[in-house]
Order: structure tokens, then C-alpha cells, then sequence
């Protein structure tokens, strides 16, 4: 992306996760807001695993997908309707109304997309490796924090990515204290020199300590 | 001239050069910020179309799918 500080400008990393994207893009949270606005201003490497991205995106076009099919069995009924009550050009005419919703979902859909990848562009979207799936998978099987299949590859694609990265200050915000507030993903965590945080105010706080303005 | 034996107070932090403008915003409040940066901005114009009530709304169905979920 044009713009991006280069690995050697870099001194903060915060990585984020599925809840980051929904809060921020989708319902436009104002200290999620604040929050991007600082890491545009200072420079800031917002680093998101390619999974939670996807997970964000699938939710949302799941939802819109819904309306598109409540459409389609719209038309369903109506065909029936017309066909045994003789309504056929009332059914016309509600057919062409349910025509332009959809195109108007189809348009919406695209743009859910394209801020997406907009938001996306803006970020290091960590990928989902072989070598990372399986370590997942394993502390998924083995019953191991953060529990859930999904949480388990978020935190190991950014414990790989962390491990490998190393910034002055490296924060993993999540909002999500009751699947990852455990006692061994903090340690995780603290071995690679990064703080998980589940209040955004904290990052804020943590920055301003950073950049000595606290 | 030999190095001094101690370093001078103060960390780096301290030492970090921040514009007025930055430095203004680190200490602001969330709620007191107006200006939105340029992808915000732009994120915000793209998904306008969507009610505030129906993105909540949609957050809130994933928040407990998530919740759900194993």
C-alpha cells in the first residue's frame, strides 16, 4: 500500500482480530475509530490475521445472502400466487419491485466488499499457513485457550507472526475477554514481548506511555 | 571525550519528536474528535446506505454467533 511505513520505521505493532473489524468498519465504534485514526497518524502497523478478515467478511455477506434468498422464496409463493388466485399482473408488478431490491442487496454487497478491502489494504493481513493451521488445529484437539477452532488459529497466526516480527511496543487488542483472557495465551503472548489488551482505552493509554505524552 | 558512566534520565520515549498535531490528538478524548482520517472517511461514505439500527444490529448476531460457536 502506498503510504506504508517500511519495516525499519516501524517501533508499534498492534495486532487485531475479527471483533476490531466489525466494531471499526461495519459499526464505525468511535474509540475503534480514534484508534485507527492514531496508528494513520503515528505510523502505526495494524496487523490483522487473513482468518479473522475472512471470518469478518463471511458474516457479513452471510446476512445480506439471507435477504437475497428471502427474495427468492418470495418469488417462490408469488408464482403459486399467480398461478392458482389469477393474479398474474399484481404478481408482475410486486416481481419487478422485488427485482430492484435485489440489485440494490447485490450493490450493497459489493460495497461491504469494498470497504473491506480498503480496510484490509491499510493493514499487514497475516496468512493463514500450513505450519500454522496445524499447531491450531492442535491446541483446538488438545481442548487448549482460547478454546474455540477459529480463536485457536488467530492466536497462532499472530504468535507466529510476533515471533518473527519484533517492534519497540507490540499490542494484541481483543475485545473478546472470554475466550482469550487465560493465563497461558497472556504468557504466549508476554514471550514475544507483545501486551494483550481488551479495553480499547487501554491501547490509547499504552501508546500515550510510548510516545511519553502519558 | 569518554562516554559518561550513566545514561542521561528520561527514557526514549520522551526523547520521540510528535508534531503538535500529534501530541494533540494522543491526548485527546475519542468522543472530542471530529476529523476522520482519509480510509475512515472513505469506509464511512461506502457503507452509508446501511442503517446505523441494522449495523448493530448485524454486530450484535455475530457477537453471540461468535459466542456460540466451539
Amino acid at each position: 500500500m502506498a503510504g506504508r511505513a517500511s519495516e525499519k520505521q516501524i517501533e508499534v505493532v498492534l495486532a487485531i482480530e475479527t471483533n476490531f473489524v466489525i466494531g471499526y468498519v461495519w459499526e464505525g465504534v468511535t474509540i475503534l475509530e480514534h484508534i485507527w485514526n492514531l496508528c494513520q497518524q503515528f505510523r502505526i502497523e495494524v496487523v490483522i490475521p487473513e482468518i479473522a478478515l475472512s471470518e469478518a467478511r463471511s458474516s457479513l455477506m452471510k446476512r445480506i445472502d439471507r435477504q437475497v434468498e428471502a427474495i427468492r422464496q418470495f418469488r417462490f409463493w408469488l408464482n403459486d400466487i399467480a398461478r392458482a388466485a389469477g393474479m398474474k399482473e399484481q404478481v408482475r408488478q410486486i416481481k419487478q419491485c422485488l427485482d430492484g431490491i435485489e440489485t440494490e442487496l447485490q450493490r450493497r454487497k459489493q460495497l461491504i466488499l469494498k470497504a473491506l478491502e480498503m480496510f484490509a489494504q491499510a493493514c499487514t493481513v497475516v496468512p493463514l499457513t500450513p505450519q500454522v493451521w496445524a499447531r491450531a488445529y492442535v491446541r483446538w484437539k488438545a481442548n487448549m485457550p482460547p478454546f474455540k477452532e477459529l480463536d485457536c488459529l488467530v492466536a497462532e497466526t499472530l504468535l507466529e507472526f510476533l515471533r518473527r516480527r519484533r517492534a519497540k511496543l507490540s499490542l494484541f487488542l481483543t475485545m473478546d475477554a472470554e475466550d482469550f483472557d487465560h493465563p497461558e495465551i497472556h504468557e504466549a503472548f508476554r514471550q514475544r514481548k507483545a501486551l494483550m489488551l481488551f479495553d480499547p482505552y487501554d491501547v490509547v493509554v499504552e501508546f500515550r506511555k510510548f510516545y511519553g505524552v502519558a | 571525550m569518554p562516554k559518561p558512566k550513566y545514561a542521561k534520565r528520561g527514557s526514549s520515549n520522551s526523547q520521540r519528536k510528535l508534531t503538535e498535531n500529534q501530541r494533540r490528538l494522543l491526548l485527546a478524548t475519542p468522543e472530542t474528535v471530529t476529523e476522520r482520517d482519509p480510509i475512515t472517511r472513505k469506509i464511512r461514505e461506502l457503507l452509508s446506505v446501511f442503517p446505523l439500527e441494522l449495523r448493530r444490529r448485524w454486530a450484535e448476531e455475530w457477537r453471540e454467533e461468535h459466542r456460540r460457536s466451539k
